[in-house]
């Protein structure tokens, strides 16, 4: 069969020289299911976007139907027969769905809106394609699935023969997604071409007739999706290229620090993303989360570090429940945190390396007298960190926003490893910072254990995770899918088959997590 | 060609030390001011019957000191209007300051004003006025006077701070209608209680002289020692020093800046919002009682003062740091001071052309995109020379 | 107990004026056309702070250019009227230019906006006219009242609809236009668009800055009404403090009906009858100066209130997704 779409050799260079596509090449036919499958960073969302108009390729070439493309924005892939799906909706809450639909291509009579027409327009196109939606429901009033078919109805209803969906069932009930890909097939047979970017292999296994894979940045290869397991893809997809070698001592696990027990979290939407938890982290030891992102662990985070609340279970720290204690009170108890997003939480961006080092411990004795800032004692000690931890800059006074990702990255760890902690949760400490601060971050996670320490790492460096962690809890659709007292021999074919949910372990196996 | 190196190497003294931000931030702030001034001069040139007059009464006028009409018991000193002028300004741009820095942009200072110069007035009518026949001490008085306006001042602006935090009400929407209710209580309280004077009938009861004159203190007949300068002085200190000096500061600064930041480290976020708008308030309220005791014995508040928005002027200007409040208010209350000399003489323009001069420096000020390639050139330049200083520190290191 | 039976008795006698019904209609409508400003404005998520001075402006704009064709007698108002709507509509350009290309914090224009604008006016006046507070002076004259045919005959009814100034007939007019526009063209569509999902409009390939600017045209202009509507209408003349504020009691009125014209007209006339019966407190023995402190009360328990409610009504939909979605997921997944 003809190829409908082809991109050849894109390569695409991040401004911070990050190299997100090297060379990939990607190709789709008229009327095909295509899978791209890849891990978190790999670059399948870069590579979508070039494809959609929002980024540009610095090489490479976009053939769309024998023709070479430019497409400079949304609207030229628009103009192309490309229609994405964002796994944020673009959608706008209080019009209906007719309204949303015929956004942009609005229907007129003089300067009036046709409403009549735009509800014409939306019900053509979803009888066309097999889709119920109320098209004078409001957006806002409807459920997630709901409003996902109005973003696809969105695409179509302006022609687009190429539809993107970039983890469309991240969102989804089981249901929801059941229902999605009936109408997916649909629109298979009825001539359209959809590009299907997943993490879940067995919906890639159901639904896609051909998937590619891309790993760092590099296409790995296209496969018939009859001619590959789930296992295949798995291990196509992971791996881990160095091995980081970070000298530790076997660890030392001593009484338990915090205490994870049935914990269950709703997010705002009132969707279960943690479902009936349970672990603990004990002194002296690394206690490792592997995961696909979205699989609950930001929502149990948020909950452990008091960022979010939860409404089932427990969670005690120190031997003292959390659940009506404001974050002050947890970082009382010993509680430090190195967030994920570094830049929302981690820091204020327009405040100097000083304030934001001392920004936990304003309140200690040693750096107020009671009513003024000992300034001089800030000083001294912010110095002292600045040296310790290695952070470029002229001097403390300079604003972190100045500062380059891994400096930023070093003031957050600084702030957070200098002040009293039982407990160390560590979100991506080393995501997007140059590999010498990654590893000077990962030896202080290892000091701080030795000093007895519990540590509860959450990353998506599989090769940070599986060197750094002591033990290893795997997540998957909100519970834990797994749990390896030793990681030493645990290979990563198999974590792989454990975060794509390939591979389950028994309740009796994963209640180990919980030392009791 | 050796003078020009002179002045690069003075500018260089002056600047050299500064970060690029530090130095285009003055420049821009320079450049602003200079527009501002620009567009007074040409609304003068407009307006004035005799623009050189005119213009040099603008620029010099509060730098005359004396003006010649007080011999005959008209007005007021040019270069004590100057420092009249300043007064408010020194309070509620402290009040914006601390209010903004927390990022709540809570408009009731105007409120504020009114009902601390309001409960004021009432208390030294009470205790030192002609209402009662009272005679208390005029210190006594006076302290009293300006402890219970910072209260009255603290609870207008809490009002919008509470509606916010109990159902979501929007502050600035209802810091705005508190100003009018201000408004009418004073009115109200003015002319249907028994505060209001029944012989004049336009103002309140009169309190003695004594209060009055310790907060202008004559020296002969030719220069006023205004305390409530000093009083504005010490809430620009006090101000600096709670925002940059504490820990109470250094939490509405973490606030305002980063709220997910704030809570994340562990700053009562909610509590922390409503406190920065009490004190403000109570600064208001401090500065209506200050204007009060300072120009009156008695009280006579009938229309919004202007003053806080005034302050939110002034918060710009000081880019949110109470220590530049000091010069800005300076220049605020020059400008203006040199305005209203300038009006009085025969033929001189109005006076309100300030409030367009002040207007254009706040957008010059504010705007992003002012002077963007300037900025740009600065960093670039900024970042050869220390691309430079680095290959010939290299260079050294090699020989 | 004094006070109230004062109030009822004061009550009493008022609400059988007909000339009280007249007021409220009246002096409800330049507050109206500020707030019908702001919501244009507030749909494309940009808050017009500027339009108390916009109005000022336009208001003695509107005199200046009426008196210098030679007034009443040679339709002077009614050229004074487009003038100060070019005006507005421009002053509202500005503030998109300041706010959207130059990058500053709308509100803050806003203030600048009106900084500038009472300054300005009152420069203006005394460069043109020599006078430093009123325009009194000038013979600018007023916008014709309207007696409506057939109305204007029923008693009671017809002297409180009919007799009004035209631009008054104009504001209750633009509440309806205003919903059409907003709700019923394309253009409206795209304000809320962009006011909503900024990045949902641009992804469709729709220009926020050119929507968001359009709206603030749109803005001034209406806030070029409210001002002539000030001085053409209400007064015959521009003085220094003519506004009093009314733009800024638009704004709460816009706040407080979140831009929908329709909750907004029932906002302005609650201020109506409030501000009207404070004119009308010489018939009792109650502070005038209390009285007149009950509008903007009114208005400030009203945002409240309107908080609340759509607070309770966000929650409410929430919950209604929440309970939906568990029923969905409690259901056996495998």
């Amino acid at each position: 069969m003809e190829n409908y779409l082809v991109m050849e050799n894109v390569t695409k260079i991040y401004n911070n020289g990050i190299i997100a596509n090297d060379k990939v090449n990607f190709s789709a036919r008229k009327g095909e299911i295509h899978a791209i499958c890849g891990e978190n960073g790999a670059g399948k969302t870069t590579l979508m976007k070039m494809l959609f108009g929002i980024e540009q390729p610095d090489e490479g070439r976009i053939i769309i139907k024998g023709k070479d493309m430019h497409l400079n924005s949304p609207m030229d892939a628009i103009k192309a027969g490309i229609g994405m799906v964002h796994q944020h909706f673009m959608q706008v809450p209080t019009l209906t769905v007719a309204e949303n639909v015929t956004l942009g291509i609005e229907p007129t009579n003089g300067i009036v809106f046709d409403m009549d027409k735009a509800i014409k327009m939306t019900t053509e196109c979803c009888e066309k394609y097999g889709f119920e939606i109320n098209p004078k429901a409001h957006v806002q009033d409807l459920s997630v699935g709901v409003k996902q078919k109005v973003e696809i109805v969105k695409a179509l209803v302006k022609g687009c023969e190429i539809l993107i969906l970039d983890e469309p069932t991240a969102v989804l009930t089981p249901q929801e997604t059941k229902e999605l890909f009936v109408q997916l097939k649909n629109l298979r047979d009825s001539g359209c071409t959809i590009i299907f970017i997943s993490h879940k292999l067995n919906e890639v296994k159901e639904l896609c007739d051909r998937v590619t894979v891309i790993k760092k940045g590099k296409t790995i290869g296209v496969w018939n999706i009859k001619d590959v397991t789930e296992a295949d893809i798995s291990r196509y997809m992971v791996g881990v290229d160095v091995d980081l070698d970070i000298p530790k001592k076997p660890a030392e696990p001593k009484e338990n620090v915090l205490v994870v027990k049935d914990l269950t979290v709703y997010n705002e939407a009132g969707k279960k993303k943690v479902d009936d938890v349970s672990f603990s982290v004990r002194k002296g030891e690394i206690v490792g989360i592997a995961g696909v992102e979205g699989n609950g662990q930001r929502e149990m985070i948020d909950a452990i570090t008091g960022l979010s609340k939860y409404s089932y279970g427990s969670i005690t720290l120190m031997g003292k429940e959390v659940k009506d204690m404001d974050i002050k009170g947890l970082r009382t108890n010993g509680l430090v945190h190195i967030p994920e997003d570094r830049n929302l939480y981690g820091c204020a961006r327009s405040m100097s390396i000083r304030d934001n080092m001392i920004a936990d411990k304003i309140t200690d004795p040693k750096y107020n007298n009671g009513l003024f800032i000992n300034e001089k004692a800030i000083k001294e000690d912010t110095d002292k960190w600045i040296d310790e931890f290695g952070v470029l800059c002229d001097d403390g006074d300079q604003l972190v926003g100045m500062l380059s990702g891994g400096n930023v990255q070093k003031v957050v760890v600084a702030r957070e490893f200098t002040s009293h902690s039982e407990l160390v949760v560590c979100d991506q400490p080393t995501r997007g910072i140059d590999v010498g601060a990654a590893e000077f971050v990962r030896e202080r996670m290892v000091q701080m254990r030795d000093q007895g320490k519990a540590i509860l790492l959450i990353s998506a460096d599989l090769a940070e995770i599986m060197s750094l962690s002591d033990s290893l809890i795997v997540m998957h659709g909100g519970k834990i899918n797994a749990f390896f007292k030793d990681v030493k021999s645990l290979t990563e074919e198999d974590l792989g088959f454990y975060m794509l949910g390939v591979k389950h372990m028994s309740e009796d196996e994963i209640r180990g997590a919980l030392h009791e | 060609m050796s003078e020009k190196k002179e002045t690069k190497n003075v500018f260089e003294k002056l600047f050299g030390g500064m970060d690029v931000e530090a130095r285009f931030g003055l420049m821009r702030m320079a450049v602003a001011i200079l527009i501002g001034l620009g567009t007074a001069i040409i609304l003068i040139l407009i307006g004035a019957k005799n623009p050189l007059e005119s213009l040099k009464y603008f620029f010099l006028g509060p730098l005359q000191i004396f003006n010649p009409n007080v011999a005959k018991g008209i007005g007021w000193n040019y270069f004590d209007q100057w420092i009249q002028s300043a007064i408010p300004l020194l309070f509620t741009g402290t009040a914006i300051c601390i209010m903004f820095s927390a990022n709540k942009f809570n408009l009731g200072l105007e409120g504020a004003i009114m009902m601390g110069g309001l409960s004021c007035g009432w208390v030294c009518c009470l205790l030192d006025g002609d209402i009662q026949a009272a005679n208390a001490n005029p210190v006594a008085c006076a302290i009293l006077g300006l402890l219970v306006s910072m209260a009255a001042g603290a609870l207008i602006t809490s009002i919008p701070a509470l509606l916010e935090k109990k159902w979501g009400a929007s502050i600035m929407v209802t810091s705005l209608m508190l100003n009018y209710i201000a408004l009418y209580i004073s009115r109200y309280c003015l002319f249907s209680t028994n505060l209001r004077d029944t012989k004049t009938s336009k103002y309140s009861w009169q309190w003695t002289e004594n209060v009055v004159l310790t907060f202008r203190k004559f020296m002969g007949t030719r220069f006023t020692l205004r305390l409530g300068f000093f009083i504005g002085l010490a809430i620009v200190v006090i101000g600096w020093a709670f925002l940059f000096k504490t820990k109470w500061g250094f939490k509405i600064r973490q606030l305002g800046q980063n709220p997910s930041f704030a809570k994340y480290v562990g700053v009562g976020i909610v509590g922390t919002g409503i406190l920065v708008q009490i004190i403000g308030g109570a600064i208001g309220g401090l500065c209506g009682a200050t204007v009060i005791l300072g120009n009156y014995n008695y009280y006579y508040g009938v229309e919004l003062t202007g003053y806080g928005w005034d302050g939110v002027t002034m918060g710009i200007f000081a880019g949110n740091n109470p220590k530049k409040v000091l010069p800005a208010a300076l220049f605020i209350a020059y400008i203006r001071a040199g305005a209203s000399i300038m009006a009085t003489q025969p033929g001189g323009p109005i006076n309100e052309l300030t409030k367009i001069v002040e207007g254009v420096i706040v957008l010059f000020l504010l705007a992003e995109k002012f002077l963007a390639k300037t900025h740009r050139k600065m960093i670039v330049e900024e970042a050869k020379k220390k691309q430079a200083l680095k290959a010939e520190a290299a260079k050294e290191v090699t020989e | 107990m004094g006070v109230i039976t004062e109030i009822i008795n004061t009550i009493s006698r008022v609400v059988v004026l007909p000339t009280f019904y007249y007021m409220i209609i009246m002096s409800a409508a330049p507050i109206l056309l500020a707030a019908l400003a702001c919501a244009i404005a507030l749909k494309a998520n940009a808050i017009n702070m500027g339009t108390e001075g916009i109005m000022t402006m336009s208001a003695l704009v509107a005199v200046l250019v009426s008196s210098s064709v030679g007034g009443q007698a040679k339709g002077g108002p009614w050229l004074g009227l487009v003038a100060a709507i070019i005006v507005g509509a421009f002053l509202g350009f500005l503030v998109s230019v300041f706010a959207f290309r130059l990058k500053i914090d709308i509100i803050l224009v806003g203030i600048a906006m009106n900084l500038i604008c009472t300054g300005a006016s009152v420069f203006l006046m005394y460069v043109l006219t020599g006078d430093r507070t009123t325009t009194t002076s000038l013979s600018s004259g007023t916008l014709p009242q309207v007696a409506i045919p057939l109305i204007k005959d029923i008693p009671i009814i017809g002297e409180i609809l009919s007799g009004h100034y035209i631009l008054t007939y104009v504001a209750y007019i633009l509440v309806f236009v205003m919903s059409f526009l907003l709700f019923k063209t394309k253009l409206g569509l795209r304000i809320r668009a962009v006011g909503e999902n900024e990045d949902a409009a641009e992804s469709v390939g729709i220009s926020s800055l050119h929507i968001k600017t359009i709206a603030l045209i749109i803005s001034g202009a209406l806030g070029g009404l409210a001002g002539v509507f000030m001085s053409e209408c209400y007064l015959a003349y521009f003085s220094s403090g003519l506004i009093a504020g009314r733009g800024f009691v638009g704004l709460a009125a816009c706040n407080m009906g979140s831009g929908n014209p329709g909750i907004i007209a029932l906002c302005c006339l609650a201020f109506g009858i409030f501000y009207g019966f404070s004119n009308f407190a010489t018939l009792s023995n109650l502070s005038i100066y209390a009285l007149n402190a009950l509008p903007y009360a009114v208005v400030l328990v009203g945002v409240v209130i309107y908080s609340v409610y759509t607070r309770n009504k966000e929650l409410k939909r929430l919950q209604g997704l929440e309970s939906e979605e568990n029923l969905e997921y409690s259901q056996p997944a495998k």
